[in-house]
């Protein structure tokens, strides 16, 4: 009977400590994301955090073949930078965090592959300026921006009333724009939905905090 | 000699023009601008209103004018809005980056009425809006750029005053008041 009992403790104990070891979750989203561009100006973003550094050099190590392959990026006025080949890299080599919108300009029609960690908790909020900055969604996912009051449904933008948002798109490429209205919401919904990898640039009255605190474990 | 000027004069001028084609958008909200328009009695105008709004614009206020392919819009949200989440327009003349003055017009759309001299003479049209020049707003300085490297987003109409849809007299109206008018006159010199 004891030894009985000893046993089916034994089994409990190993069952428990099974179970929990199964809650135990992994910290970090490794992974990589292709985005599909076609020849002349995009407008994208660097959707995954790199370790060792959010710079072009790292972000985007192109080959030789793709020499003259511009990237600008803005703040209140635009930057640009130019691959000149692997040797050389990126000149000047410009940080593109997540977060960050920008134009690259190809020569020919390519598909970029952002090697990296799914930015989560602190890394998956920025602020956004009021005016004008050309911004992406710091977490890698494609839902309609919403605002911080329906979060569950999109992406929880700080958005407030006439605030409006860019994306370049379709062929030819041109702008496309969505402007929020209380009550409303987006309108049109679809333009205020960005792809994964896609950037846009953002009109806003107040300045604000675009929070996800967002987690692969409970997204 | 003057004749080789003058044409490449003209010719110059056409390729200007050509080249100045700032870009806006047909809307009465962005950043920073909030200006629903109201009926008569103070009303924001419905979603769906059988409206249709066109943009006059000029370099100057004197040289305000419709321009040569109408810049409208007949999308209307409720609150007033109307426009909203269309397609940048291209302004004719008017180059990126600058400033120029704008006048709204408006008129009910109904029975094929497409154009504001149509309405006038079908009594739908609206009396047009108060002139004022764009200025900046949302972090947009000026008309939009859609063919610089890269390009710049279009504006919403920064600066656009309040605007009531009063309709335009009918003329059997301005008649009838243009005679009532003259009576009065006539009563008071007797």
């Amino acid at each position: 009977m004891r030894t009985k009992t000893l046993l089916l403790t034994a089994v409990l104990s190993a069952a428990g400590v099974a179970s929990s070891m199964a809650q135990v979750y992994s910290v970090n989203a490794v992974g990589y994301v292709n985005v599909a561009l076609s020849a002349g100006l995009s407008l994208i973003c660097n959707p995954l955090k790199v370790t060792a550094g959010n710079d072009l050099n790292h972000v985007l190590p192109l080959a030789d073949a793709d020499a003259g392959t511009t990237v600008y990026t803005y703040d209140t006025s635009f930057h640009s930078t130019t691959f000149l080949g692997s040797a050389a890299g990126w000149v000047p080599n410009l940080t593109v965090a997540p977060g960050q919108g920008f134009f690259i300009s190809l020569g020919a029609a390519k598909t970029l592959t952002f090697v990296g960690d799914v930015p989560q908790g602190p890394d998956s909020n920025i602020s956004v300026s009021n005016g004008l900055s050309l911004i992406a969604s710091p977490v890698p996912q494609s839902l309609v921006l919403t605002d911080p009051t329906t979060p569950a449904s999109g992406l929880g933008f700080p958005a407030d009333a006439g605030d409006t948002v860019y994306f370049y798109r379709g062929t030819p490429k041109g702008y496309v724009s969505a402007t929020f209205l209380p009550g409303a919401g987006w309108v049109p919904a679809a333009a205020a939905t960005p792809a994964v990898g896609e950037g846009f640039w953002s009109s806003k009255g107040l300045a604000g905090t675009w929070t996800r605190n967002f987690s692969v474990n409970t997204p | 000699m003057k004749k080789l000027i003058t044409i490449v004069a003209g010719v110059l001028l056409v390729n200007l023009s050509a080249l100045a084609q700032g870009t806006v958008l047909l809307q009465n909200i962005g950043a920073g601008l909030n200006q629903p328009v109201k009926d008569v009695n103070g009303v924001n105008i419905a979603g769906g209103a059988p409206i249709t709004m066109e943009l006059l614009g000029g370099a100057t206020q004197a040289s305000i004018a419709p321009f040569a392919t109408a810049v409208t819009t007949t999308t209307w949200l409720a609150g007033g809005y109307f426009g909203v989440g269309g397609a940048e327009k291209v302004l004719p003349g008017l180059a990126s980056g600058t400033f120029p003055f704008f006048q709204l017009r408006a008129w009910v759309n109904t029975g094929g009425v497409n154009t504001y001299i149509g309405a006038l003479a079908a009594g739908q049209a609206y009396v047009p809006s108060a002139q004022w020049q764009l200025i900046a707003g949302g972090g947009l300085s000026g008309l939009g750029n859609p063919t610089a490297s890269p390009p710049v987003p279009a504006p919403a109409l920064f600066g656009m005053p309040a605007f009531t849809l009063v309709p335009v007299p009918e003329p059997s109206t301005i008649l009838l008041g243009v005679l009532g008018a003259a009576a009065l006159l006539f009563r008071r010199r007797k």
